[in-house]
């Protein structure tokens, strides 16, 4: 039998290659599309951008790269241009405060990007995949909204018309508008001001921060206490970063934040990619409904859409306050492990159960072992190395989960350092997420014995926080005396048709004993270190 | 990455060495994506020659929030479903109807090591169900995430995983007893 790691060393070999005469033949078609592109750029002007926006499917996915072309080229605002050497953020920033304000009320329009994250107290944060874009200028607002990351999906525009404010809304995902008139939208505040309230405050920062390179700007930021403008919540600062060239403000984070959606893991937001104007580009707010869209919110054509395929959403009666008790629970965890075992159900109903594995965790390091006639056969370990970022947490620079998986039946070892955004997740983290879904449940079960011990629980579809397979639902089990899970089904049937998936965590013993070497990568000697 | 970034900088300016880099860097790692995804490898000449085509076109308005290697990767594996479609399509047509059928060679594309064992082990990944093949194909030659491949074919995490594992687990199978350890 061979491991899934020689085969995929087989896989690697399985290469091609074409000959020099089909490469060079490639390369020169390659050169001569390139002429032609270029060749024919000055005619893409900003009407032809307009008229495919606003007339076809394929123009809402172009859109974000078109509103590139037109708008974007950095314009330096500040006095002194280019010419000052060292290091000017070092000085009082009431003196090159003062200047900054006198920069930025020459700016009439500014364009970032916002995007939001969680952090938490298990394993590092992570960046939400969908961000927005948003246009401001005075009296005018639009806003795009990438929620996958990469497309368009809605679009605000908020302008004046008269005396009154108007807000049209296009949503590319449900292929619907609506407009509404003088509704207190977020527009309202002027980016320049708040801005500006920020540059008010940096004679007040807690501290200085060491400078960092965001989008190949190298920055200088500074840390503020939220308390300083009155919000007192735990926990709650804020941190501005100045561009060192251009001296502009350059990205915001705002750290600490609880909208309350994610269970126990305090939001961050982040604004970045800043673009100032001395003119507004007019042609930005001016609203582009495609031809087609129907005129109704986004909540009925999805309350329509849900009805035709997921059938009615149901929302069960939870008691107050338990979804608070339950994260309470849980963030009082230090230590423990529980079993996952995973079955797949084909649609002839045969089954083919996995080996159950076991996951044992502290805070920084996690472990999970696959057993096999009661030793272990393959190890892996999680370790959080290097201090756990305070922010700006994309950023992996710092710190990283260090992955060693020893293979005790092939006798080798690999070793991963998990530097990218997503790295592997803390597995508390990942329970705390299914365990808030709570006050989303379609039932709520209120007493039950589990596994011997008196419990109360809720079902939820996947349904309910992302584009998930039809019948993939959650459940979990709760001891009625501590609020922490006894047992957690997730039922998940394949998209291909290929039956179900089942994965299911029991067995957990939590705030227990754990011996102070589990979290040790052990590699026998004479094991061979085979690559990632 | 950041030199990926440099170059693509002065590829949205018609630099011809930028472009050249691009090629010379990712074109045998895309062909031999392509040529595994399809069964016929001298189609996948044409199928990576229409993604440089696609990127020289969009170049200008391109704003990568990947890597190139994962834009290129997706895209060369978003061509290659269409021309597998094409080809199953094409299967079910009446013979007559169904054009000339090329020849055995791999003509201007070949296997680098061709000994039985891979010989084999090519038959055994044409074999499997194409959403395995490709799992197996975009995690192996392109190094994608997981993740990022699951977002590519629209299914859960768990689900592309799972058509990794499965995939790796037909080719054990399909292989076990005809290769040596």
């Amino acid at each position: 039998m061979r491991s899934n790691d020689s085969l995929e060393d087989m896989l690697r070999n399985l290469r091609y290659q074409s000959t020099a005469d089909g490469q060079r033949e490639t390369l020169r078609n390659i050169s001569h599309a390139m002429d032609e592109t270029h060749a024919h750029a000055p005619a893409c002007g900003r009407l032809g951008i307009r008229r495919i926006t606003m007339y076809t499917r394929t123009g809402k996915l172009a859109l974000a790269a078109a509103v590139t072309l037109i708008v974007l080229g950095g314009v330096t605002f500040w006095p002194s241009g280019h010419g000052s050497n060292g290091q000017w953020w070092l000085g009082a920033p009431a003196a090159w405060g003062q200047e900054l304000l006198r920069s930025l009320d020459k700016i009439e329009a500014v364009v970032y990007r916002q995007r939001a994250g969680q952090a938490g107290d298990f394993g590092l944060p992570e960046m939400n995949v969908g961000w927005e874009l948003r246009y401001n200028a005075k009296d005018c607002y639009r806003r795009d909204r990438y929620d996958d990351g990469v497309n368009i999906m809605n679009t605000q525009w908020v302008f004046r018309d008269g005396n009154d404010l108007r807000m049209i809304e296009v949503s590319h995902e449900y292929e619907c508008y609506f407009e509404r008139e003088n509704e207190a939208y977020g527009f309202v505040e002027d980016p320049v001001e708040w801005l500006r309230s920020y540059v008010q405050l940096l004679d007040r920062a807690d501290r200085q921060l060491d400078t960092e390179v965001f989008d190949g700007r190298e920055c200088v930021g500074f840390e503020v206490s939220a308390a300083r403008y009155g919000d007192k919540s735990k926990g709650r600062f804020d941190r501005i970063w100045f561009d060192t060239e251009t001296r502009l403000p350059a990205r915001i984070e705002q750290h600490g934040l609880d909208f309350g959606l994610h269970a126990g893991q305090p939001m961050v937001i982040i604004h970045d990619q800043f673009q100032y104007y001395a003119q507004v580009p007019a042609d930005l707010f001016v609203p582009a409904i495609p031809e087609g869209y129907v005129n109704a919110h986004p909540d009925e054509v999805r309350a329509a859409r849900d009805r035709q395929v997921k059938g009615e959403m149901v929302y069960a009666e939870v008691p107050d306050g338990l979804r608070e008790r339950i994260i309470v629970a849980l963030k009082t965890v230090d230590r423990g492990s529980y079993r996952e075992a995973m079955t797949h159900a084909d649609p002839e109903g045969n089954t083919d159960t996995h080996f159950p594995t076991r996951t044992y965790f502290v805070r920084n390091a996690w472990r999970t072992d696959l057993p096999d006639k009661g030793e272990v056969q393959i190890a892996h370990w999680y370790v959080l190395t290097g201090a756990l970022p305070e922010g700006p947490f994309e950023l992996a620079d710092d710190f990283s989960v260090l992955e060693t998986m020893v293979n005790y039946w092939e006798k080798n070892y690999r070793t991963i350092d998990h530097t990218e955004q997503h790295p592997p997740r803390h597995p508390v983290a990942q329970i705390l997420f299914t365990a808030g879904l709570i006050t989303m449940a379609d039932r709520f079960h209120d007493s039950a014995q589990i596994d011997g011990v008196e419990c109360f629980g809720f079902d939820v579809s996947a349904k309910k926080y992302g584009d998930n397979p039809d019948g993939a639902i959650h459940r979990i089990w709760f001891d009625a005396a501590t609020a922490l899970p006894v047992r957690m089904e997730t039922h998940w049937p394949q998209r291909d048709g290929s039956g179900t998936l089942t994965t299911i965590l029991d067995q957990f013993e939590w705030n227990s004993a754990l011996p102070e070497d589990l979290f040790t990568p052990l590699i026998p000697p004479g094991f061979q270190q085979i690559e990632k | 990455m950041l030199e990926d970034r440099r170059l693509l900088k002065r590829l949205k300016h018609g630099d011809k060495e930028a472009l050249r880099s691009i090629y010379e860097k990712y074109e045998g790692d895309l062909l031999t994506l392509a040529a595994n995804l399809l069964r016929d490898p001298a189609t996948a000449q044409d199928v990576v020659q229409d993604v440089f085509l696609g990127l020289v076109r969009s170049a200008p308005r391109l704003e990568l929030r990947r890597t190139l290697r994962a834009y290129l990767a997706t895209a060369v594996a978003n061509r290659a479903r269409d021309h597998y479609r094409r080809q199953a399509r094409e299967r079910f047509m009446p013979l007559d109807d169904a054009g000339p059928v090329p020849a055995g060679s791999d003509g201007p594309v070949q296997m680098l090591i061709r000994s039985d064992e891979m010989q084999r082990l090519r038959a055994a990944v044409e074999e499997l169900p194409y959403e395995q093949r490709e799992v197996l194909m975009l995690r192996v030659h392109a190094g994608l995430k997981f993740r990022e491949i699951a977002k590519h074919q629209q299914v859960s995490l768990k689900t592309a995983i799972s058509r990794y594992q499965y995939g790796l687990d037909k080719l054990r199978s399909m292989l076990n007893g005809e290769v040596s350890e």
